[in-house]
């Protein structure tokens, strides 16, 4: 089961909606792990693996909306799933407007909660699967040298081997050696690969 | 024992005999009484006389008297041999009745009898109402025995005139009307002394030996600041007999001057009056006299004068026409007569008096049925409002409760999310085959749990939206507050409000009603939400505080609002006064009257630091148990 790998933090103040969720998060065969306060989360955990967050809208001192920027930044690998009362409509588009991935309604119907459950989780799957995507090129472009990683950025916008050459004042041949070269770190078999992973945000800061 | 009989009888025949004397002397004996009069019976001066004479008669010997009257009439038959032959009836008439006392009356009277009578009236104890002229110069018999009680009547003339001329003083004439019987000459001699007296200025006409119509005429043409006596007039000097009043009437009603007489008996024809006898007070007199003599009274023991039946006597009427009525010129002492029944004149102070008082007492009631109306009016009003107040309380009420309802909405989802969650865990669990029995029972336990805490929630808010007013009860105040915190524990979290409670260690026990006490601290604790609402301020607390003082506890709920508004700071626990735009303004009054209905004490203060603390005091109760 593709849950097994999954992990739902549980953030709410009240100790039966603690355990009466991860209860049936238990049963559904979801790994749980709750917290009374979502500083106590923040303090304690460190997951980088696919999973969720099922947290109260209303907490006490800082309420679920006032955390989630702080939990994002943190935790990109965990969506929020929101738990709200009854008449908490405003708030609750607000906390989707600002990115929650859902939001679910006291008392919450155990259907809607695996679908909203299952589809953080699926979409932490994707993120989790695309950080060790980035962070695996990420590594491998840390191997070029700065030459090689001179010649990249020419190679990704499209420019023939002899243009690069004049543009390094080099000759073609050693244009080519460096290309050869990039392609067998980064494992590639073609440019248009190249250019695919060189499109991933952030991948050039380093 | 025939001995003693005899004895007995004799007493007994003693005794009846001695008994039947003695009622035979105290038998009432009938008086008889003869009065004589000298005129005739039309004579006014008489009926007062014989009616004063009767009454005192009457009162005192009942009717066990037989008055005779007699009228010699010798005004009316003055010539001849009449008196004599009225006497010669007489003589014989009352010669067989054994007469008591003899009343004579009238000018010359006890002259006539002597002249007349048989011995046997002569020597009858008497009393005499003859005119006394001793002082003009006429000696005239009045005592007709050594037991004859007098009563002096004189004429008084000169006081008369003398009070004419008082009360007018510009008078210049006097004229003097006078008959010419023999009485009348005698009248006329006493004005003539009279006059004598008098200021010699004053001009004194008399009207004697004329026909009465040339006396009218004469009468009728009076020069100005003239006066009239009208002396006496029984016959005039064609021999007409005309009575005393009669002839007063006449002379007054043609004289275009006031018209004065001596004696009553014009009195009330048209003469103004004067110092007269008054034949009341005589008749009155004679009668006392009277009832003495017959009771064996000494009749030269008798003294009358003449105070004791003259007065100053006027009629209102002729005073009236002759504009001197109310004058200061009248003696003192009159009696004034005839006064008209002018009920506006004569009871003017009690008449303006009286509508005064009618005025006065129809601006009261008008008064008081206007305050009537307006306190009807007010107590409408007052209904009015109080039922307004009412309804307003209960909308109030509406909107409070509508604010539990959604805390409650939130505190009970919570345990009832905790429940379905639970419950569809165990069929997961059973449905994949992972139930076991301890798995299970956990299950249920959590379920049980939550659904307890339902209940109690439930439970403490069932006592809060109570309506009805409940009696007070021993309650422990510490619990309240936790109900009420807990309550509103959500409300807190989403208004983004910090609820801090401090309370006291051990409970604190108050006698009160559970829900009105409740209702206080949820109005305080709502109040001091909304204030908070206003302001823009990470990190808002309201604290509520639980102190004991000696005998007392009290619960403080402090904000960190803005502070009372100085414009409503006095009256801020009056109905309606609000800076709210939720609500009605009347959560504080009512838990002013709350409060004060416990005897306690409700007050709010700005805090140095901010906000507002509003605070309750109630008196603690020891706890027995």
């Amino acid at each position: 089961m593709k849950n097994d790998h999954a992990k739902i933090f549980i953030i709410d103040d009240d100790e039966a909606i603690r355990r009466s969720l991860s209860l049936l998060l238990n049963s559904l065969g979801y790994t749980t792990e709750t917290f009374p306060s979502a500083e106590e989360f923040l303090g304690s955990v460190d997951y980088r693996e696919a999973g969720c967050i099922l947290l109260d809208i209303f907490l006490e001192g800082k309420t679920g909306l006032e955390l989630q920027e702080e939990i994002k930044s943190k935790f990109e690998n965990l969506p929020i799933v929101y738990i709200t009362g009854m008449g908490d409509i405003p708030m609750s588009v607000r906390a989707l407007k600002k990115g929650a991935a859902n939001f679910l309604q006291k008392p919450i119907d155990e259907i809607q909660l695996f679908d909203a459950v299952e589809e953080a989780v699926s979409l932490s799957h994707q993120i989790v699967s695309e950080q060790k995507e980035i962070s695996r090129i990420r590594s491998l472009m840390s191997t070029l040298t700065p030459r090689e990683n001179e010649v990249l950025s020419y190679l990704i916008t499209g420019m023939l081997n002899k243009q690069i050459a004049a543009k390094l004042n080099i000759t073609e041949h050693t244009v080519k050696l460096h290309r050869g070269r990039i392609t067998e770190k980064l494992g590639v078999k073609s440019v248009a690969e190249i250019v695919r992973m060189a499109g991933i945000p952030d991948i050039r800061q380093s | 024992m025939t001995k003693t009989k005899i004895i007995s009888f004799f007493f007994i025949f003693i005794t009846l005999s001695s008994l039947s004397f003695g009622s035979t002397e105290q038998t009432p004996r009938n008086r008889n009484i003869l009065i004589l009069f000298s005129l005739v019976p039309t004579t006014p001066a008489y009926r007062v006389i014989l009616d004063g004479i009767r009454s005192q008669l009457t009162s005192e010997f009942g009717y066990s008297c037989n008055v005779q009257i007699e009228y010699l009439e010798t005004d009316r038959y003055p010539k001849g041999n009449y008196p004599k032959e009225r006497f010669d009836l007489y003589n014989k008439k009352y010669k067989n009745i054994d007469l008591d006392l003899l009343i004579c009356v009238g000018i010359d009277i006890v002259g006539t009898i002597k002249s007349y009578a048989d011995r046997y009236l002569l020597d009858l104890p008497t009393i005499s109402l003859d005119y006394d002229f001793s002082a003009y110069g006429f000696s005239t018999e009045i005592s007709l025995n050594n037991q004859t009680a007098v009563i002096p009547l004189k004429v008084e003339a000169e006081k008369t005139i003398n009070t004419a001329l008082e009360i007018f003083p510009e008078t210049k004439s006097i004229f003097i009307f006078c008959g010419v019987s023999n009485g009348d000459r005698l009248f006329h001699v006493v004005s003539e002394e009279a006059v004598k007296k008098i200021d010699s200025h004053k001009k004194v006409i008399f009207i004697t030996d004329t026909s009465m119509m040339d006396a009218l005429g004469i009468a009728h043409r009076l020069p100005e600041n003239s006066i009239v006596i009208a002396s006496s007039f029984t016959t005039d000097s064609k021999q007409v007999p005309y009575s005393n009043p009669e002839s007063v009437r006449l002379i007054s009603s043609a004289a275009n001057a006031p018209v004065f007489s001596y004696t009553d008996t014009g009195f009330g024809e048209g003469s103004i009056g004067g110092y007269m006898i008054d034949f009341t007070k005589v008749g009155l007199l004679t009668g006392e006299i009277a009832v003495k003599l017959l009771n064996g009274v000494d009749p030269n023991s008798i003294k009358v004068t003449e105070k004791d039946y003259y007065e100053y006597l006027f009629d209102w009427r002729e005073l009236e026409r002759w504009h001197i009525a109310g004058s200061d010129l009248i003696p003192e002492e009159s009696i004034i007569l005839f006064k008209d029944f002018n009920p506006i004149h004569q009871y003017k102070w009690f008449i303006i008096g009286g509508l005064l008082f009618l005025i006065l007492q129809t601006m009261l009631i008008l008064n008081l049925i206007r305050l009537n109306r307006k306190q009807k009016l007010l107590t409408l009003q007052i209904i009015e409002s109080e039922n307004k107040y009412r309804e307003l309380v209960r909308e109030d009420r509406i909107l409070r409760i509508g604010q539990l309802t959604a805390s409650l909405s939130h505190e009970l989802n919570q345990p009832l999310t905790a429940i379905l969650s639970t419950a569809q865990a165990g069929i997961r669990f059973i449905d994949s085959n992972k139930a076991n029995p301890e798995l299970l029972k956990e299950l249920f336990q959590h379920i049980a749990e939550d659904d307890k805490r339902t209940a109690s929630i439930l439970a403490s808010i069932r006592g809060m939206l109570k309506v009805e007013k409940r009696d007070k009860e021993k309650v422990i105040l510490n619990d309240l507050i936790e109900e009420v915190l807990a309550i509103y524990k959500s409300e807190a979290i989403i208004r983004r409000i910090r609820l801090k409670a401090i309370l006291t260690a051990d409970p604190v026990c108050i006698l009160a009603d559970r829900t009105q006490i409740q209702q206080v601290i949820m109005n305080l604790v709502l109040n001091a939400f909304q204030e908070m609402e206003k302001i823009q301020k990470k990190d808002k607390t309201l604290w509520i505080t639980e102190s004991v003082e000696d005998e007392h506890v009290t619960v403080s709920v402090k904000d960190q609002g803005r502070g009372i508004d100085a414009s409503i700071k006095d009256t801020v626990f009056k109905p309606f006064v609000t800076s709210k735009k939720e609500g009605m303004g009347i959560g504080l009054a009512l838990s002013h009257s709350i409060i004060h209905d416990h005897q306690g004490r409700i007050w709010a203060e700005n805090l140095p630091e901010g906000g507002a603390e509003f605070s309750f005091r109630l008196k603690i109760i020891q706890d027995e148990g």
